[in-house]
């Protein structure tokens, strides 16, 4: 029943969880598609897995909206790759949104009441 | 929001080559004064044109995930129907004659308008024509 409830529970949560991931990632310095989505599996441990396609999907959109951009890379074999990269915008955006999101679970109060 | 996309630009061209295709075929069937074949591919012209909305919309809506609800492709159909009958009729195929094309466009134009009307409120909802809440989906 508690693994029942723990996976209803997470699969609700992990929507829009992705975006969090994939600005994470960018943070951290440009990244094509295949590295976002290593990143992202390997930075979560594996609770966050992704589709390369809805990357690219979700990156196209963010680029319409200026919030990523990308720079074109030669590769030895194949067409050019996209380095993904957040613009001065998707920084801001994603800065005040781990302010007001993620950094009240810094909190000492609330901390202590997660490892409680 | 881009408005021209590929999907966009691929159904303009498909709708304007049924289009195109429709009239010459209802010009051959006007000239044989055969009721049952003017039916018959105004039937058929409508279901391919349906088709071929539905499929590039559909792509386009999973490619780039604009939210228009579907006024642009209203208004490619509008213009290349609407339009190409004109032209059809101006340049002396058989068509129907000027009144009914003529009423046909203005009832039409004034769905298209109401279509306008509620995309128009619709956008308020999205950001670059993105849905808000689709936008960190």
């Amino acid at each position: 029943m508690v693994d029942e409830l723990l996976n209803a529970w997470e699969e609700t949560y992990k929507k829009g969880q992705l975006t969090f991931w994939v600005f994470l990632a960018l943070k951290e310095s440009s990244k094509c598609v295949e590295e976002i989505k290593e990143f992202v599996e390997k930075t979560s441990d594996g609770a966050m897995c992704c589709e390369e396609q809805s990357l690219y999907r979700n990156l196209r959109k963010f680029q319409h909206l200026d919030i990523v951009s990308y720079d074109s890379k030669r590769v030895s074999k194949g067409p050019d790759r996209k380095y993904y990269y957040l613009t001065d915008m998707g920084k801001e955006l994603f800065r005040r949104f781990v302010e007001r999101n993620i950094m009240i679970f810094t909190k000492e109060s609330i901390n202590n009441l997660l490892i409680k | 929001m881009k408005v021209f996309t590929l999907r966009f630009r691929q159904f303009i061209v498909v709708a304007l080559l049924l289009t195109v295709i429709f009239r010459y075929v209802l010009n051959l069937s006007i000239g044989e004064e055969s009721l049952s074949m003017v039916i018959l591919c105004a039937f058929i012209y409508f279901c391919m044109m349906f088709i071929c909305g539905w499929y590039f919309g559909k792509k386009d809506a999973t490619e780039n995930g604009f939210y228009d609800i579907g006024f642009r492709y209203h208004a490619a159909t509008y213009v290349i129907c609407v339009g190409i009958s004109y032209v059809a009729y101006y340049v002396g195929l058989n068509t129907e004659s000027l009144w009914p094309m003529t009423i046909t466009a203005l009832s039409w134009g004034i769905g298209l308008l109401v279509h306008l009307i509620l995309f128009l409120i619709e956008q308020r909802k999205t950001i670059k024509g993105y849905a808000k809440d689709e936008i960190f989906d």
